[in-house]
């Protein structure tokens, strides 16, 4: 690391600082705040979500596995992008049929009541909220194992500078600084990839020198054990608040679709660039730990002034999750619990008030347990494997279907996330079956039952936001 | 193997294409914003 790339790694914080100052006056009201004005066009969607999905996982996650099993767990994971080209072309754009909603809990109301929207948004912030503290760590991770500086450093200064630029803008600054942390990943890990390559002798010498099962599909995984990480992929994150939140932010159903397609193909590729720049750190530095593949080939391989911007590209594709998190955190919270159950007489100015708030107090919350309790963020990601189980299928029904059911939506949620948490802590997952194919499996049970047995007829009719 | 041995340098080569037009189209929608609010 010399001068020359540590100009490069400024150049890049100035520029995300100086979007974020021009674009933070544009906020007058919470819906800037929350959707961008609903202004936002498809190659400006693309980014953005595919800046928010691709972070500390997909990039220093994805070549870790890939350096200690080979290909196969990209396969099982390229659910996710599959899931998110397939969600992208059939529901993301009848999301926008919802005129004026801005988040899930919009949606729920109106299909099922105020209880779907009540546990919508719980979750929703609690699932945003662990999925922050893990940026904020994996913040701290990149300056660690780049730099050698301790890992607080970067999880304070990254978290800073994402909590001022997230406040000040809002869904505006966080679009715009996505596009640029989206150019800055979309470029600089592929080139990392090319010169890991070429650096072994080109890709037939690097192929010629993996073992078989690193190029296999499915490697070392049992059949069921693919399918529980292939589902965990393509329905843990589906059509999570700051996703849906960027197709909200689009001025119609086109632009809806061909953002969130385009982002779902981009994502594929990107995790082939990972788990390939983690293939090359198996073959160069076999000795290292899986979790520093990446940070190594960057380190090591890679000449003076590139690695300065492929590290400023690290610090994108982390940064980038952690300012969707933390906007859409502050935006749920304000639209499904403070307005919808707390204050709903409350005016514009005072809920944008009360987003920016939030968004100080999550985001400083967050750094806090990243850095001294980093358990409270394991904990809060336990909300990862009960999202799906809870509000994919009534949330499906209801957008492709038009389905209305209050007493069938609340009890396949509840009952979905209780079994989801009893097969995963309480029975710890026999038979090799996840808490999260368990939940499914009773959601849709129970949504079926409730529905034929109470609910079919029902014509539940409430006030669209 | 030669599927991967060709993708090795034809994907991060595209993607980074992609990733340069597409960026520049969302830099020039926030220039346009930028200019709009002046």
């Amino acid at each position: 690391m010399n001068t020359l790339d540590a100009l490069g790694i400024l150049a890049y914080l100035a520029v995300i600082l100086v979007i974020g100052i021009t674009t933070m006056r544009r906020i007058k009201k919470p819906s800037d705040f929350a959707v961008g004005g609903n202004r936002i066009i498809w190659p400006v969607m693309l980014a953005t979500l595919a800046a928010s999905f691709l972070g500390g996982g997909a990039s220093l996650g994805r070549a870790s596995e890939s350096f200690s099993s080979g290909y196969s767990f990209m396969f099982a994971a390229s659910a996710f992008p599959i899931q998110t080209l397939l969600v992208g072309y059939f529901v993301a754009p009848r999301l926008k049929r919802y005129y004026g909603a801005e988040t899930l809990g919009d949606i729920m109301q109106q299909h099922y009541g105020r209880p779907a929207r009540l546990i919508t948004g719980g979750i929703s912030v609690v699932y945003c909220v662990g999925l922050l503290g893990t940026q904020a760590l994996a913040l701290g991770t990149v300056v660690n194992s780049v730099f050698g500086m301790p890992t607080w450093i970067g999880v304070i200064v990254g978290m800073t500078l994402v909590l001022l630029y997230s406040t000040a803008g809002g869904m505006w600054t966080t679009v715009q600084t996505d596009v640029v942390q989206f150019i800055m990943l979309g470029i600089f890990l592929p080139v990392a990839l090319i010169i890991g390559v070429h650096a072994m002798g080109g890709p037939w010498e690097l192929v010629n020198q993996l073992p078989d099962t690193h190029l296999s599909v499915s490697g070392d995984y049992t059949p069921l054990a693919f399918l529980g990480v292939f589902l965990a992929f393509g329905l843990g994150e589906m059509l999570i608040p700051p996703y849906a939140q960027r197709a909200f932010a689009t001025p119609d159903e086109t632009n809806a679709r061909k953002g969130y397609v385009g982002a779902g193909l981009f994502g594929f590729f990107f995790y082939f660039v990972s788990a390939s720049i983690g293939l090359v750190a198996l073959v160069r530095f076999p000795d290292v730990p899986a979790d520093q593949a990446l940070p190594t080939v960057v380190r090591e391989v890679l000449p003076a002034g590139i690695t300065g911007l492929v590290v400023a590209a690290l610090l994108a594709v982390v940064m980038s999750s952690a300012d969707s998190y933390l906007n859409s955190t502050s935006v749920v919270f304000a639209k499904d619990v403070y307005t919808a159950f707390i204050n709903p007489a409350a005016s514009e100015r005072k809920v944008l008030v009360y987003e920016r708030c939030t968004n100080v107090c999550v985001g400083v919350g967050a750094t806090v347990f990243a850095l001294s309790v980093p358990s409270i963020v394991d904990a809060l990601m336990y909300s990862y494997s009960l999202w799906a189980p809870t509000v994919i299928l009534p949330l499906f029904l209801a957008v492709m279907f038009g389905l209305r059911a209050r007493r069938a939506a609340t009890a396949a949620m509840l009952s979905g996330a209780a079994a989801t948490a009893l097969w995963t802590w309480g029975l710890a997952e026999p038979l090799g079956i996840t808490g999260l194919m368990v939940g499914l499996v009773v959601n849709a049970a129970t949504f079926a039952l409730v529905y034929l047995t109470l609910d079919r007829g029902d014509r539940l009719q409430e006030v669209a936001p | 193997m030669i599927v991967y041995a060709i993708a090795l340098y034809l994907v991060p080569a595209l993607l980074a294409l992609a990733a340069s037009v597409i960026g520049a189209a969302g830099l020039r929608f926030y220039w346009r914003e930028v200019r709009r609010e002046d």
